[in-house]
């Protein structure tokens, strides 16, 4: 009966969440006069692919798409790299000043986008960045870092410095150390991690939307706003494009859910 | 094969000196234990051999390298772990041959090196698992294996049996020894349990404080304690110490009673520490008077704790002995069996 009771209530604020994807599923699939008819329709009476066609030849959401992909798997890529060096000592190296610099990495992370964007922008025109991928990839790091470095930190805490000793002992130095024993046995927090950056990356807005103006550089997020304007709004198109670009998102979410949960609460290896 | 020297190492972190003056050594061949109560400094001297640590001070020689700086890899050493520290993601010939492999050694002189360690090691049906799938002993058995593949020059144990269970603790310690015998390798092993010391060593080494208290055979180590620290940490049960002053010869305690004392290097009126080994006293009709405050039976020797003059002391015999606390007890002590110490600095006052 309690079971039941809980099934039900986790049920519907499950509902409660899920709706607005439904939403845009449905929408996405309806014609434009079932959009706007009152009553709202729960199902769509006859779905069409229409706006799906629209936005693939019209709108050139492959180009977004693309974009959109490169520009994450470089952020998450250039991450990584960057946060295993910074992570790893953290992780090792046992002093009052590594906490002073683990604190410091934390509190980079209170600021938000929208308050650096403008001195980013001055920085980047000044270097001549302005309106190309590279800047947009850096800005955005600027924002994964400090997640990533934290989160590759307790990775790093949890493969046993005994390992690394016995390896050393064993014939290896330091850094074949690392490489052959603590990354094959951190490689799950790396997964992990790099598909919330990747996600982090993906759903980026204000650095791209600042930073690039040529439509063919800017990533499906800012595509997506193109959508909307002040005085139209195009829901059906909208929809459909919203629904290509969280797609593989719900997708890759779903393949590493378990892995990801286990890998925020408990330790990430084994 | 090889020597290890030390002289005047010494080890601080900051301001806190861990070791001091640690002048040892150990002869090519040599199996010794390093034994002292936890914190002595015991492990940090056997990392420091194998340049997991860095020295703060003095010198350590390998054969005739002397290798302060030399990084671990190029020492040669091997090393068992108490944690046993196996790869997890590897299976059990991975670890085994992970340091033939570093090395480059070809595949077919590593497969036979892996099989004929798994033959002596019986892990021949294990080969193909992982770590996680193994029992504590198992893993024990690798974590040798890893060390002896690589047929190093030296072998250092930080407490290798401490997390395994009693039974298999005993059987290990004999196939260590074994092994030692057979491969003739000069080991260090680090241990807190005396027991393991005395069973295992050619010599021990008695650390306590950053120093080492004293060194040789178990049996001298038994037989003539140099000082209180160690008097009272070798042997189990421990050794009974009653505290007292000289007087005409003999101890006199706290109430007046008197104790028969060794000859020694004592001063009259001085302040000196009586030591006994419990296997040294015995219940006598007209000795000593004292009371029994409890009899602990284990099977072999039976314990008699007892009590007179506000001193307790155990007494160890080979014959079943039944009493309720309380009872009245004549004890005898064996009076060429006596140590003396004394209670100021600790050191034994033997001539």
């Amino acid at each position: 009966m309690r079971r039941w009771l809980l099934t039900a209530i986790g049920a519907v604020i499950a509902g409660f969440y899920l709706f607005p994807v439904y939403w845009m599923y449905a929408s996405a699939l309806k014609v434009s006069d079932e959009l706007n008819a009152n009553p709202p329709t729960l199902i769509p009476h006859a779905p069409t692919l229409a706006a799906f066609r629209w936005i693939f030849e019209r709108e050139n959401i492959a180009q977004f798409m693309a974009n959109s992909l490169v520009l994450s798997g470089s952020v998450t890529i250039l991450t990584l790299v960057l946060a295993t060096g910074a992570a790893y000592s953290l992780a090792r190296k046992k002093s009052v000043w590594m906490d002073v610099v683990l604190i410091g990495v934390m509190l980079s992370q209170v600021l938000p986008p929208p308050l650096l964007v403008t001195p980013m922008f001055v920085i980047f025109r000044q270097l001549g960045l302005i309106n190309t991928q590279l800047a947009v990839i850096l800005a955005t790091t600027t924002k994964t870092l400090p997640f990533a470095i934290v989160m590759l930190r307790t990775t790093f805490a949890q493969v046993p410095v005994d390992l690394e000793d016995a390896a050393r002992v064993d014939g290896s130095s330091r850094t074949m150390a690392f490489l052959r024993i603590t990354l094959p046995l951190a490689r799950i927090g790396y997964i992990v991690i790099g598909a919330l950056v990747f996600l982090l990356a993906y759903g980026e807005f204000v650095y791209p939307v600042s930073l690039l103006s040529k439509k063919a550089l800017q990533p499906a997020t800012v595509g997506l706003y193109g959508f909307v304007g002040a005085d139209y709004s195009d829901w059906g198109n909208a929809m459909a494009f919203a629904s290509v670009f969280v797609t593989p998102v719900i997708i890759v979410f779903m393949l590493l859910q378990r892995r990801i949960v286990s890998g925020l609460t408990a330790g990430a290896l084994k | 094969m090889a020597s290890v020297t030390m002289r005047g190492v010494r080890k601080d972190y900051g301001p806190l000196n861990i070791l001091r003056d640690i002048d040892l050594d150990v002869a090519d061949q040599e199996f010794i234990t390093l034994v002292g109560p936890s914190g002595c400094g015991k492990s940090t001297l056997l990392r420091m051999i194998a340049g997991l640590e860095t020295i703060s001070g003095g010198d350590i020689s390998i054969g005739s390298d002397r290798v302060n700086d030399m990084p671990p890899m190029h020492r040669d050493v091997a090393m068992v772990f108490q944690s046993y520290a196996l790869y997890p993601h590897m299976t059990v010939a991975g670890n085994i041959s992970f340091g033939l492999r570093l090395r480059r050694v070809v595949a077919e002189k590593i497969a036979v090196a892996v099989a004929s360690a798994a033959a002596v090691l019986n892990l021949g049906q294990l080969l193909e698992r992982r770590p996680g799938q193994l029992s504590g002993g198992q893993r024990q058995r690798v974590a040798m294996g890893r060390a002896m593949v690589r047929n190093p020059r030296l072998f250092l144990f930080d407490e290798p049996l401490s997390n395994l269970d009693a039974k298999l603790r005993v059987q290990m310690r004999a196939e260590i020894k074994a092994l030692h015998r057979r491969l003739g390798s000069t080991s260090i092993y680090v241990t807190h349990d005396q027991v393991e010391a005395m069973t295992m060593a050619d010599r021990i080494i008695v650390m306590n404080q950053g120093c080492i208290e004293q060194q040789g055979t178990p049996e001298t180590l038994y037989d003539r304690p140099a000082s209180l620290f160690v008097a009272g940490f070798i042997g189990s049960p421990s050794m009974n110490l009653i505290p007292g002053t000289l007087q005409n010869g003999r101890l006199v305690l706290a109430d007046g009673a008197t104790l028969p004392f060794p000859a020694s290097a004592a001063q009259e009126g001085q302040a000196v520490t009586l030591g006994i080994r419990p296997e040294h006293i015995r219940p006598q009709p007209g000795g000593l008077a004292a009371d029994v405050v409890d009899v602990e039976p284990t099977g072999v020797d039976t314990l008699i704790l007892c009590r007179f003059s506000g001193v307790q002391v155990i007494a160890s015999v080979r014959d079943r002995f039944r009493a309720l606390p309380g009872t009245p007890i004549a004890l005898a002590f064996d009076e060429d069996k006596l140590h003396a110490f004394d209670t100021a600095t600790g050191k034994t006052l033997r001539q």
